[in-house]
């Protein structure tokens, strides 16, 4: 027979990413008993897969007001947790190739950024040329530059949570897969898997591209796709690339530099949806390594380290989903289909996560995301997908 | 990366960390080994020119992976610290040697054989005789593998093979061209000199990877030029070294490598932690300078000789002391290079009698539980040299039989020879068959106590007061004591427990011990140029031994595509 571990406490966090780790966090805080589970090792999933940036610039007003808080939240944790998340604001460059994406991006600006106090500085290819000598300017008629962007180290993040959740002698469970949501009489009642039963009458999806099999153990129909999204990382060289990351706009390629002095960067090719396996292909790596060469000509001789892959859980309007619809299970909250900008968000959402499922509030920022913008067809549609 | 245009090593220098300016001692001129020397920015460290400066950034020495999460003065003066970690002494890329244009080959063949050292070769041709197409690459200029260099030592004659491969694969016999591993759509390797990409067309796959020579772990290690026995033995031929090296380790291939270090001029001095040599046989160490059961404890350097000083356990808390000079430190300590099976996700287990981390073996068959994937020589552990041609036969003749070729009854027998051949020559051998046909490994069973022989690299356990200056991923800097700390972190440890056996202290062994995924993003350990060959699993083994757990319980972190760092312009230019 199968041992199984059986706990009981307030609220089951299912997915053991930066969102669910804050989410429960925020919780304990408040005196809930909490237990985390993860199918793998905690942070293993998208929150480890990622290029560890942030950027407070998107495409319409619902995300960049979220995405300005969120940037503050994870100023705020800087002193609050005890591993240090590494900042630093090197800012977003986009390289653009013709005049019109140049324009496009221009009216965003005026349309959402402006308004929202934030920054954006147009260059022109000869100022592209002068500041940044090692991109093939040649290529751009010009450049925009958010210096308001930048990195993190996601790992340390995710690890100060930990640290903290330990310490608030929550129930980590890592490489525990959940297999159903228990409902019972339209209430949730914990979840199980074959490690573990935990009961709870609160239960958190936070499983990124995950969440849409898990939610539907509960009878929910989450519109989240998994795309396989590859990434790649050369050794180090010396530091060179000041902007965290550089995005040309046409192929949809981007790269930056780690403070370590690796390249790290990725290309979007057409990938069908599904949960792949965490596997790479030569069809990705070859365009990938063409468009470097095109954009940065040094990076020939760049030699590749290593590649792996995660998945973007994507929604229909590319923005995520918090919250509950009435017509679910008593007791069931979702926060997932971040597609492709999750790490950044997670902190901020894991405290508005906190504050509704315990006070029923709901924050301003929060509300363009509730779960019933999709039965209504309120999307927000989100251009600004990066890679 | 290794050789001059002519071909020849020239004489290393000692690096410098990019980080703290500190000496790293550790000198391989071996294919694999590029992405190490990238990372200190000395690419052809082995033709002898270092850009390296020694000067000390103060800020920069806080940048070392592990001392940056959790350093409260790291955190406050972080604006300052960005800075400084930043102008890391790393190579500039217009150092890095401009790729040739690069063509894409492509290698189609029934079996491809990775590796061209005596086990791939004896495979290769045992394959060959029964009528497959095989292709062969290597990643060393020339086949043969390390044997070559100790010809006449072991009783094995390579370099017959080494020709009637040639003979017989014509150019389908590769060397100078690394497998980089599995994509989902191709097989990739590429030559080291970036002229061309390979994309390998087979049906079967034999892993002859062999084994690596790794850093061997003491107070100190960085301090000293510390090489492996392959590279010694190349600098040595050319006359590049002189003097008296301590050459570290007992089994076959350190006995070999000494002696014939003697036979090339040199007085090197034979020592290891074990109390007899590893062969079990202690007449092979008669002719040669060795000092036995010693644990090397601190580490002097003096101009360009170093001092070790040793501690030879004599009883419970009892030691002789004692001290050995030398001018260069050669391990030639190995553990089976398991990256390619670990990027295909095999599953692998410490093998306790074989003495390495091992593909689970199904031995009835030849195969690691993927279905065309066969592993022969060392890379399935280390394995006595004379045995290796018998199981290269097993290997060929199970994977003849699954084409017809052969009967299953030729293969059956074919692999009881290698039963008898591996138990004659080690006896506790029949143990480890009967328990692994038993699958008792799947469950983790290891024989009393779980985990019984130390690692001969390790000479950790009477020094963990100076575990700080225990480096073991010379990459990113990570010492034991980073590893401990992290360990304890992750389990709620206040202090590793050395002496907790068994189920003494229950509590303890409930604790789940960290996965090594964990201790690589929190450390840093494994990832850097060299992706973890020379750290993981020693990490992996030492942290085993001091928590007094299994290494299944610790694992090891996912190894991925390219084995070997491959340019961009490598990979883009071919079509």
């Amino acid at each position: 027979m199968i041992r199984r571990a059986v706990h009981t406490v307030d609220v089951v966090v299912v997915g053991g990413g930066v969102v669910g780790l804050a989410t429960a966090y925020n919780l304990a805080k408040r005196g809930v008993k909490v237990a985390v589970v993860d199918r793998g090792i905690i942070g293993g999933g998208s929150s480890t897969r990622n290029a560890s940036r942030f950027r407070v610039h998107f495409g319409n007003v619902e995300n960049t007001r979220y995405a300005i808080e969120a940037v503050r939240e994870l100023d705020r944790l800087k002193g609050e947790l005890d591993w240090n998340p590494m900042i630093r604001r090197g800012g977003y460059l986009w390289l653009f190739r013709d005049k019109e994406s140049l324009r496009a991006f221009e009216e965003v600006n005026e349309s959402v950024w402006r308004p929202l106090g934030v920054l954006v500085r147009f260059m022109d290819s000869g100022k592209l040329e002068d500041k940044y000598p090692y991109l093939n300017s040649k290529l751009y008629v010009g450049a925009a530059l958010g210096p308001q962007d930048g990195e993190l180290h996601h790992d340390y993040v995710i690890y100060g949570y930990l640290t903290k959740l330990k310490e608030m002698n929550a129930i980590l469970l890592d490489e525990t897969p959940v297999s159903k949501i228990t409902v019972v009489n339209n209430e949730v009642r914990g979840v199980e898997g074959v490690g573990a039963v935990i009961n709870a009458r609160v239960v958190v999806i936070t499983a990124g591209a995950w969440s849409g099999e898990l939610a539907k153990t509960a009878g929910v129909e989450l519109p989240i796709n998994a795309v396989r999204k590859e990434i790649g990382i050369t050794a180090p060289i010396r530091f060179m690339i000041e902007p965290s990351l550089i995005i040309d706009t046409r192929v949809n390629a981007y790269f930056g530099q780690t403070l370590r002095g690796e390249v790290i960067g990725s290309i979007d090719i057409d990938e069908e949806a599904g949960l792949k396996p965490f596997n790479n292909t030569l069809r990705w790596l070859k365009a990938w390594v063409k468009a470097m060469g095109e954009v940065m000509p040094i990076s020939r001789r760049l030699p590749v380290i290593r590649v792996w892959s995660g998945y973007y859980e994507l929604t229909p309007d590319n923005s995520h989903i918090m919250g509950r619809l009435d017509s679910w299970p008593r007791g069931l909250y979702v926060a997932a289909g971040f597609s492709g900008h999750g790490f950044m968000f997670g902190p901020l959402t894991g405290r508005l996560m906190a504050s509704y499922i315990l006070d029923g509030k709901i924050d301003p920022l929060m509300e363009p995301f509730l779960p019933d913008r999709l039965v209504k067809g309120k999307l927000i549609r989100e251009h600004l997908v990066i890679g | 990366m290794t050789n001059d245009d002519s071909g020849r090593l020239g004489k290393p220098v000692m690096l410098s960390s990019p980080r703290t300016g500190e000496p790293r001692g550790f000198i391989c001129c071996e294919w694999w080994c590029m992405g190490y020397w990238l990372s200190n920015g000395s690419l052809n460290q082995c033709v002898g020119s270092s850009p390296q400066g020694r000067d000390l950034g103060l800020f920069s020495s806080f940048a070392r992976p592990s001392v940056l999460p959790r350093s409260r003065l790291v955190k406050l003066a972080w604006p300052i610290v960005v800075r400084f970690a930043k102008g890391m002494r790393h190579v500039d890329p217009s150092q890095l040697p401009e790729p040739p244009r690069a063509k894409l080959v492509k290698v189609n063949s029934d079996v491809l054989v990775v590796g061209g050292g005596l086990a791939g070769l004896a495979t290769a041709m045992e394959l060959s005789k029964l009528g497959l197409k095989i292709a062969l690459v290597d990643g060393n200029g020339e086949l043969g593998g390390r044997l070559i260099h100790v010809e006449g030592e072991l009783g094995v004659k390579v370099s017959d093979y080494t020709s009637k491969v040639k003979d017989e694969l014509g150019d389908q016999a590769l060397s100078g061209v690394v497998f980089d591993g599995f994509l989902e759509d191709a097989a990739v390797g590429h030559s080291l000199d970036g002229s061309r990409l390979f994309q390998f067309n087979y049906r079967v796959i034999v892993v002859a990877t062999g084994v690596r020579e790794v850093p061997l772990v003491f107070p100190g290690n960085y301090k000293v030029p510390m090489y492996t026995g392959l590279t010694y033995l190349k600098l040595a031929k050319d006359g590049l070294v002189k003097g008296e090296p301590i050459v570290y380790g007992t089994d076959e291939w350190g006995i070999a490598v000494a002696k014939s270090l003697v036979k090339a001029g040199l007085t090197p001095l034979i020592m290891d932690h074990a109390i007899q040599p590893r062969t079990g046989r202690p007449s092979d160490l008669s002719g040669l300078r060795a000092i036995m059961g010693a644990y090397i404890s601190e580490t002097e350097v003096e101009g360009g000789r170093f001092r070790l000083r040793y501690q030879v356990p004599e009883g419970p808390k009892r030691f002789s002391e004692g001290e050995a000079t030398g001018d260069a430190l050669v391990t030639t300590v190995r553990v089976p290079a398991i990256e390619l099976l670990a990027q295909l996700g095999a599953e692998l287990v410490y093998d306790i009698v074989l003495g390495g981390i091992v593909p689970r073996h199904n031995w009835g068959g030849g195969v690691t539980g993927l279905s065309n994937v066969y592993v022969v020589g060392e890379a399935s552990g280390l394995i006595p040299i004379s045995t290796i041609p018998i199981q290269a036969r097993a290997v060929a003749y199970s994977i003849a039989a699954t084409y017809g070729l052969v009967k299953p009854e030729e293969a059956d027998q074919a692999v009881a020879k290698l039963r008898e051949a591996l138990v004659t020559s080690n006896p506790a051998a029949l143990d480890a068959f009967n328990r692994l046909e038993r699958g008792l490994h799947d469950v983790g069973y290891f024989q009393e106590p779980n985990v019984p022989e130390v690692p001969q690299w390790v000479s950790d356990l009477y020094f963990l007061d100076k575990a700080d200056e225990q480096l073991i991923c010379f990459c990113e800097d990570v010492t034991l004591g980073d590893l401990l700390r992290v360990t304890r972190e992750f389990t709620g440890l206040r202090g590793v427990k050395v002496t907790v056996l068994h189920d003494e202290v229950p509590k303890y062994r409930e604790l789940k011990m960290p996965r090594m995924e964990y201790i690589k993003r929190a450390t840093g350990l494994g990832t850097g140029a060299c992706q973890g060959k020379l750290c993981m699993v020693t990490a992996n083994l030492m942290l085993a031994r001091l928590t007094q757990r299994k290494p299944g319980e610790f694992g090891l972190f996912r190894q991925r595509f390219p084995l070997n760092p491959m340019p961009m312009g490598t990979l883009g230019d071919a079509e």
